[in-house]
């Protein structure tokens, strides 16, 4: 017996976690990759928020878009339901409603995440030193949680709730650096510096941590098409689109009366699929518009297991 | 035997202390607390009182404040001395209890339906009149073996010369059972050896007992009903005891939104297979609160049509929605009269003496003695509102003088008692410290006590003030075999 209301709170903790986690791992890669940038006056920080999808959020607080607003956003501003900090209160709130579901280790790995992210001021963070720690320490934590959640939780529907909300969560965030990345990087920057390309192609792949796995699959230089294909397609990465989803679909299929989620999710299958990256070519338009097309899938999704648990009835 | 010449001292005149008492008399258990803790080095006390915080942490103990829009996770205050009652004392304490909550119940059932005791000149119509509790929906109501209030806590005091007295009856929605429960698991964790070669009354058969008294509210007499436990949710003060007793009794813990009602008044839990019907609700939500089709309208703790559900009879909510009509400080005062005229016997129990406000001759009395005695509001609970008269300001005194003068229906006053202490773990080392206690009463097809109670403590010095909204702490709380039996 679960509650719709639990299970909902399941699901968007694990959503919750899963955005920490990326969102630190996106905020750390641009960091690193700015260091390679000769002319710092190229660096546009927002598009760390649109690749957060919060560029809605952030243009109403009209904070202005240089480095210290930019992080102070997504770090520790708590007006920002995206940022790391937020995402982790979120994260502790559900769990009050869940704790005795959740076997105790895990309680005890997310007030770590808790204390680690809580008490932070955004100057503090400022140093890129200490924001390097800080942010490896978010996804440290979010790994430990996680292993705890592996190690020692019953693949009951909570656990599968719980996997929908990160496997879902992770799908769009690559769905967005594939988006964001890619709109950076058309041709018509005439000032584009030779080799910028590449560097911002290996930093997306390093804000999915998926750069060593990409390299193992694909040898030469870094090319755009070649990373999409790798993020859209690839059924061994985890963080691929295919496997995200596929995983979702495995989830799904252990909950009862599972057949609209799983149509959702097959249909979602089915366009990732018939995408071929070699037919949208460097026609960035095509490219936008089948990524839209898969965000459309995905909230489907989303919106079929609303429909399908949470939903009052 | 006795009392350790440690703390001799510590014994003031005036004054009933639970152990420094009986071990003067070389009551056996008493004594041995006290040679045990006597024998403890200060620094192994901090040891202890360290090692029972990191127990209340890991078990996940604790309560919620708010400070500053921002709700707070407190540990559960614990003091590592526990408090003992003797088994004879506890069998006459336990009839009692028995003998009043049965009684309130009838009364609670007669003001819903003829109001005989107010026909019979026993019981004044002006105090239902003015009665914020009473809930005219509930007039005609027959809920299951007559019982309005399942779960009783009655705050039980000792005075001076150490007799208990009743202080207050909570009908409605009493707290604190869960750190009944939860204190005797520290305090196993932490003194195992004091358990060795002795018997101390078990109190966790509570969970089971809840549960048949839900059961047995099931409509219909269904057998392996659905119970819920309804709480108003994660920001409420007691949610850890809500979803402590749902988790021990192995029911659901629900909030208002996750039931619904339909047009047959039946009452549904929305869960990831669809509606599930539910029998029996344990209601963790003001009454107020509870169906916004009846009562406040704008309320989002609760269910539409649950009243209607619960009047047709396809639901049991325990406490019965309008049980606390005699849960008012007012009534109080009548609970001497009340048993005597429902049972025919004499309270075993004595009340605390009461001035009603409301009397003019009572009135004033206490706004005359305002200085001596304690005065509180006829319906609040928590500690919220109350004025000990010898200890308030000037200015607190003429403030409560204004409010009962305006108001005097909601006021009550009675003498200060010198609550009795027990020997307690403070920062500057051990002393006495005035305790209450709360028994827990359950009533459905048969009464059960609990195992003594929650012993709570004002962890200042001199204050009488023992709720855990107001800086109190708690004590384990043994029943024990006179005579120290095996």
């Amino acid at each position: 017996m679960m509650l719709s209301r639990v299970a909902e709170h399941f699901y968007w903790f694990g959503h919750y976690i899963e955005r920490a986690e990326n969102t630190a791992r996106i905020i750390l890669a641009e960091s690193e990759m700015i260091l390679d940038v000769p002319d710092v006056s190229h660096v546009r920080w927002r598009t760390l928020i649109e690749t957060c999808g919060q560029a809605h959020t952030f243009d109403a607080l009209d904070i202005g878009d240089d480095e210290a607003s930019v992080l102070g956003f997504l770090l520790t501003d708590t007006r920002n339901p995206g940022s790391i900090l937020q995402t982790v209160l979120f994260a502790r709130e559900n769990l009050r409603v869940i704790r005795d579901r959740v076997p105790r280790e895990l309680s005890e790995a997310l007030l770590r995440l808790r204390d680690h992210v809580k008490n932070k001021g955004a100057k503090s963070l400022q140093r890129s030193a200490a924001r390097s720690a800080y942010l490896r320490g978010v996804i440290d934590l979010c790994q430990m949680f996680r292993g705890a959640v592996e190690g020692s939780m019953s693949r009951g529907p909570e656990y599968q709730f719980m996997r929908l909300g990160r496997m879902l969560e992770r799908a769009d965030m690559t769905t967005r650096v594939m988006d964001v990345r890619y709109d950076k990087l058309l041709p018509d920057t005439a000032d584009n510096l030779a080799g910028l390309d590449e560097i911002q192609w290996v930093s997306a792949l390093n804000s999915l941590s998926a750069f060593q796995m990409y390299r193992r699959e694909v040898r030469g230089p870094v090319r755009a098409l070649d990373v999409i294909e790798f993020l859209l397609h690839n059924h061994a990465f985890p963080r691929s689109l295919q496997f995200t989803l596929a995983a979702s679909r495995d989830a799904a299929g252990l909950l009862p009366t599972p057949g609209p989620v799983c149509k959702a999710l097959d249909s979602a299958l089915t366009k990732i699929e018939g995408l071929s990256v070699a037919s949208l070519s460097r026609d960035g338009d095509k490219l936008h518009k089948a990524i839209d097309n898969l965000q459309i899938a995905i909230n489907g999704v989303h919106g079929s297991i609303h429909e399908a648990y949470f939903k009052p009835q | 035997m006795g009392v350790p010449k440690k703390f001799a001292g510590l014994r003031q005149a005036g004054m009933y202390d639970e152990l420094l008492n009986p071990a003067r008399k070389n009551e056996p258990v008493a004594s041995a607390i006290l040679k045990f803790f006597g024998q403890l080095s200060p620094e192994e006390i901090e040891q202890a009182r360290q090692a029972a915080a990191l127990a209340i942490e890991t078990m996940g103990i604790s309560f919620t404040v708010y400070s500053q829009g921002d709700a707070i996770d407190r540990a559960w205050p614990f003091d590592i001395i526990p408090r003992v009652i003797l088994q004879s004392e506890w069998t006459r304490i336990e009839a009692g209890l028995k003998q009043r909550v049965g009684a309130l119940n009838q009364f609670i059932g007669d003001i819903y339906s003829d109001q005989q005791i107010v026909k019979d000149g026993v019981f004044p119509e002006w105090v239902l009149e003015k009665s914020v509790n009473f809930r005219p929906e509930c007039v005609g109501v027959k809920p299951p073996h007559g019982v309005w209030s399942h779960i009783c806590g009655s705050d039980l005091i000792r005075d001076a010369k150490g007799t208990t007295y009743v202080l207050e009856d909570n009908l409605r929605v009493p707290s604190g059972v869960s750190y009944m429960l939860e204190n005797r698991g520290v305090m196993k964790r932490i003194f195992p050896q004091l358990f060795q070669n002795r018997t101390i009354q078990p109190v966790d058969a509570y969970p089971q007992q809840l549960y048949s008294t839900l059961a047995d509210l099931a409509p219909g007499g269904k057998a392996n009903p659905t119970i819920a436990v309804l709480t108003p949710g994660i920001y409420n003060s007691a949610y850890f005891e809500h979803s402590y007793l749902a988790q021990q009794m192995g029911v659901e813990l629900v909030e208002g939104p996750d039931l619904t009602v339909d047009d047959k008044d039946r009452v549904f839990m929305r869960t990831i297979d669809g509606l599930r019907q539910v029998d029996v609700i344990y209601r963790r939500i003001d009454d107020m609160f509870l169906d916004p089709e009846v009562f406040h309208p704008d309320s989002i703790l609760g269910t539409p049509g649950l009243m209607r559900a619960w009047k047709a009879g396809k639901v049991a909510i325990a406490n019965a929605p309008g049980a606390g009509v005699a849960d008012d400080k007012v009534v109080y005062a009548f609970v001497p009269d009340i048993i005597r005229y429902y049972c025919n016997e004499e309270p075993i129990i004595p009340n605390v003496p009461t001035w009603l406000c409301a009397d003019p001759e009572q009135r004033d009395y206490v706004l005359k003695h305002l200085d001596e005695v304690v005065v509180k509001p006829a319906n609040e609970s928590g500690g919220y509102g109350l004025l000990v008269g010898p200890h308030a300001s000037e200015s607190q005194r003429k403030k409560t003088a204004v409010q009962i003068r305006k108001n005097p229906r909601n006021w009550i006053a009675q003498p200060c008692l010198n609550l009795s202490t027990v020997l307690t773990a403070c920062e500057g080392g051990i002393a006495p410290r005035h305790v209450d206690l709360r028994p827990f009463i359950l009533s459905a097809k048969k009464q059960a006590v609990t195992m003594g109670g929650l012993t709570r403590v004002a962890m200042r010095e001199g204050s009488l003030v023992v709720n855990s909204s107001q800086g109190g702490g708690s004590k384990d709380t043994w029943i024990v075999q006179d005579g120290g039996g095996k």
